[in-house]
């Protein structure tokens, strides 16, 4: 499978006006990363850390000050026409604002229908499905100004997705909808990238969204990538310290009992009622899962449960930007 | 700065006092704040100013000036003009600048910041047309240059300039009230800029920017006693061109007709603007544009 | 709907359509609908084009024709007039509301999602003038329409009509021309722009509109920039053909026409290179759209 983006060194830098003095700001700052055809690919940051900067790199709307990114095989910058009609493109962080408000939500999916070069008769049948899909039908010939932040959240996703391009490019594009319309939205995502094998780049400041989603998943701060890998491999690899977690009922003597392994190195209490649950760090998982449970039964009380202790993405993500500093958001 | 010391700067306590006249004046300063931003414009402005002055010099040499002569004594179409275009333009440049800042201000969500203040829409646009009128001043200056450079004659004597004064301020507060009105008709419908045209484009054609009334007919100078900018070109024509004073009846009268339409229009265009802002916090588009 | 079934109908593969003028077409109707649902500017844009002309009716009061006369455009000062200000009027609208429109798109953020789809840049400023002039046409034919009324009888013979519209479209050719150039320049300052000025004030003393050109006779460097001017050249010449009863046959007619088309020939890259500049330049600073 080829690379269907492909940015190698990308920077970006703008100019500030601050107080009267110029101050060059990087956007992009020698940023490379590669997404493959078909994958469900996330990129993860905080705000302000280039991920609109890059998404508009890759649909040609900014121009990088170095370095060059292909699209669907295509350069951004000489074959921006090309790259175009392969991608679809959402900034959702606009919260409804890129739509024609003086048009009515079916008029704007009939407008990107013909930009985006779509015959007619296959434009009028997906625009009928997309809107009952999104549960716009009954408001699809009202004004866009009248309707609400996620109805017009709902109504830009489906403009994106109306000529069904190879690659999307959604940035933040659940940002305004109600849980239930977010999640019903990733499991479209999903379906889309599976069934139509398109490839979909994601980015997002919400861990949970990009976790439950993304095969690949990269976190990017103050514009380039600093981590890449699969969810769990990438909060693995930024947390060295491993955990084990376990759940007993029985008398108080056991915790002093654990913490005393030799494998076990710190303890902390998550909750202790009739049922005990703690986390111990641990220098070897396996070995130390043994020892607790061997530990636990022999000071008399019962195990309810042990395991592995996965940090989840959010806290990969604390971890990582803790150490710089975390930009507003 | 650390955390503590914010919250314990936070903490201290003081007694609000930011009176309305400082609170207008602050208004006013961002306004004029933000204008000097656009100083591109402001010379665009004048040099259309000074163009537009310079039309009616060309203009006047093929006009006839009986009818001018025939309504202020003196024969002089260009000066006419010239006292029309500056006063027209002053004022319609201030209300579209009320208009305009409310538009800007709806539209960046700005307004909303502020009215959620303790700060009150009265004072809020106090400070708006506080600013607009002072900015429009170059209009004013421009056009009044300009006419004097190409060939106009004002008859400025210690009490005419007195009287001209008198009438630019009651200028000023009798066109506020049209400049709030079309205020409130922007915040409930959001185009406003329409209703600002019209009124300018209405004022040329019935206050006699550019003819005196004498030349309209009978029917349509029945209407032109609704604009006030018809009582203050009058009076102003009177004062500068022909050098009368407030103690002239016909100023005097003109300054009674404007004094009683600011009392009549202004409690109707406060009434208008309030429904405007209550109507757009009911429907929640106070931040819309 | 159901998801699978979305997915399903989202996987059938289609033929794409041709772009070209369905592009245009589409910026066309979708800026027209737009226009249309400002109920309030339609009203008083008809309201101020008749209450403008009423104005210059009653001024031209004031101007005895037999002086008139001898300027070299009849006797009539509405019917001068009117034809300037007609004209001169249509084309700023057009300009002005492709500016306004397009600053208007990129502080929406809908220049951005147009930008990034399909269709080229080129299609979108075409169909943006497209209404612009379409929508600027009733208002010109309102404008004579109420000259009409007022009393103004223009020279309507089949060759003087057909002469003024040449000459009209070989106008909007060369203006469309200056537009674009001004299109370029908004993209990057976002503001209204120094051209679109010139369109309106500069144009409107420099070419004419309220006084015939022999009256800058005495000045010969205010007579070079008129003459520097393309609209100068338009506005006589339809004078001359609506007024005066010339056509196309017409030397001085004849010789404007020329000029202009001279104008279009040199505006018209021009233009797309400030475009062009202006296109990229805002790609580079990143500032597709400004919220």
């Amino acid at each position: 499978m080829g690379y269907v983006i492909e940015a190698v060194e990308l920077r970006k830098y703008f100019v500030k006006k601050e107080d009267g003095v110029k101050r060059r700001i990087a956007a992009l700052d020698g940023l490379s990363l590669t997404v493959e055809e078909g994958e469900f690919f996330g990129l993860l940051g905080p705000n302000g850390a280039g991920k609109t900067t890059f998404t508009k790199v890759l649909c040609t709307l900014v121009i990088p000050d170095s370095g060059t990114a292909r699209v669907n095989g295509y350069d951004v910058v000489r074959e921006a026409s090309k790259v175009r009609r392969s991608i679809g493109w959402l900034h959702g962080e606009t919260g409804g604002r890129a739509l024609y408000w003086r048009l009515s939500g079916r008029d704007n999916l009939r407008f990107y229908a013909y930009l985006q070069n779509v015959p007619s008769d296959v434009a009028e049948k997906r625009i009928k499905a997309l809107l009952e899909f999104f549960e716009l039908e009954d408001d699809a010939d009202r004004l866009v100004k009248d309707y609400s932040t996620g109805m017009k959240v709902k109504l830009m996703l489906a403009r994106t997705l109306i000529h069904s391009p190879p690659i999307l490019l959604l940035d933040e594009p659940t940002v305004g909808l109600d849980p239930p319309s977010a999640r019903e939205t990733r499991l479209l995502l999903k379906d889309i990238n599976r069934e139509l094998g398109t490839t979909i780049l994601f980015t997002s400041h919400n861990l949970n969204e990009v976790e439950e989603l993304c095969e690949r998943v990269a976190i990017i701060h103050r514009g380039r990538i600093i981590a890449e890998g699969p969810p769990i491999e990438i909060s693995m690899k930024i947390r060295s310290r491993m955990e084990v977690e376990f759940e007993y009922k029985g008398p108080e003597g056991v915790l002093d009992e654990v913490s005393k392994l030799p494998s076990v190195k710190a303890m902390r209490v998550l909750s202790q009622s009739d049922v005990t649950r703690a986390v111990a760090e641990v220098t070897s998982e396996n070995e130390a899962m043994c020892e607790i449970a061997k530990a636990v039964v022999s000071a008399g009380g019962e195990l309810l449960s042990v395991k592995r202790r996965v940090p989840s993405l959010e806290e990969a993500f604390i971890a990582i930007t803790e150490g710089g500093q975390l930009e507003e958001g | 700065m650390s955390r503590s010391s914010v919250v314990e700067a936070l903490s201290e306590e003081y007694t609000p006092r930011v009176g309305v006249i400082r609170k207008i004046w602050e208004l006013a300063l961002v306004e004029l704040k933000t204008w000097w931003t656009y100083r591109l414009w402001v010379i665009l402005d004048v040099t259309g100013t000074v163009l537009h002055v310079a039309t009616y010099v060309l203009v006047s040499k093929f006009t006839s000036p009986r009818a001018v002569a025939e309504a202020y004594g003196r024969g002089d179409f260009f000066t006419f003009a010239v006292l029309g275009l500056a006063f027209q333009m002053y004022v319609f440049g201030a209300i579209q600048g009320i208009a305009e800042a409310i538009r800007e201000e709806q539209w960046r969500g700005t307004m909303e910041s502020i009215l959620s203040t303790s700060t009150g829409f009265i004072t809020f646009l106090a400070g708006k047309s506080l600013a607009t009128f002072i900015l429009a001043t170059y209009f004013l200056a421009a056009a009044l240059a300009t006419g004097l450079a190409l060939g106009a004659k004002l008859e400025v004597s210690f009490s005419s300039a007195i009287a001209a004064a008198v009438l630019s301020l009651l200028l000023i507060v009798s066109h506020s009230t049209i400049g709030v009105l079309s205020a409130g008709v922007i915040m409930k419908f959001k185009e406003g800029s329409p209703v600002v045209w019209l009124f300018s484009w209405s004022t040329q054609l019935f206050s006699g920017v550019l003819y005196p009334l004498g030349l309209l007919p009978p029917w349509l100078r029945v209407l032109s006693k609704a604009f006030p900018l018809t009582y203050s070109l009058d009076a102003l024509r009177l004062t500068l061109m022909a050098g009368e004073t407030l103690a002239s009846p016909r100023v005097a009268a003109n300054i009674r007709s404007l004094l009683a339409f600011t009392a009549v229009t202004a409690p109707i265009s406060m009434e208008v603007f309030r429904r405007g802002y209550n109507s757009s916090r009911r429907d929640g588009s106070l931040g819309q544009y | 709907m159901r998801r699978a079934e979305l997915v399903s109908l989202l996987g059938e593969g289609f033929k794409p359509a041709r772009g070209g003028l369905r592009h245009i077409w589409a910026v066309f109707w979708a800026q027209m609908k737009i226009f249309l649902s400002y109920k309030l500017w339609v009203a008083s844009d008809i309201l101020n084009t008749m209450i403008s002309i009423a104005m210059y009716y009653f001024m031209s009061f004031q101007i005895p024709p037999e002086e008139f006369r001898e300027l070299g455009y009849g006797e009539s000062y509405l019917a001068f007039s009117l034809v300037g200000i007609a004209t001169a009027y249509y084309l700023w609208a057009c300009v002005n509301r492709l500016s306004h429109a397009m600053q208007h798109e990129i502080r929406e953020g809908t220049f951005e999602t147009v930008v990034s789809s399909q269709i080229p840049l080129w299609s979108y400023v075409i169909g943006q003038s497209a209404r612009g002039f379409t929508t600027g046409l009733f208002w010109l034919l309102g404008s004579f329409a109420a000259g009409y009324a007022l009393g103004v009888r223009y020279v309507a013979t089949p060759a003087t009509l057909a002469s003024a519209a040449l000459l009209f479209v070989v106008m909007v050719v060369a203006l469309f021309s200056l537009g674009i150039a001004s299109a370029g320049v908004i993209l990057v300052y976002k503001k209204g722009d120094p051209l679109t000025f010139f369109f309106t004030v500069f144009a409107e003393f420099f070419s004419g509109i309220m006084f015939p050109l022999k009256m800058l006779e005495k000045y010969p460097l205010l007579k070079a920039i008129s003459l520097a001017i393309p609209y100068t050249h338009g506005i006589d010449a339809l004078r001359r053909i609506l007024i005066l009863g010339e056509t196309l046959a017409s030397p001085s007619v004849w010789r404007s026409t020329l000029v202009l088309l001279g104008f279009s020939a040199l505006f018209i890259p021009l233009s797309m290179l400030s475009f062009k500049w202006g296109y990229n330049r805002v790609r580079q600073l990143g500032e597709t759209a400004t919220y």
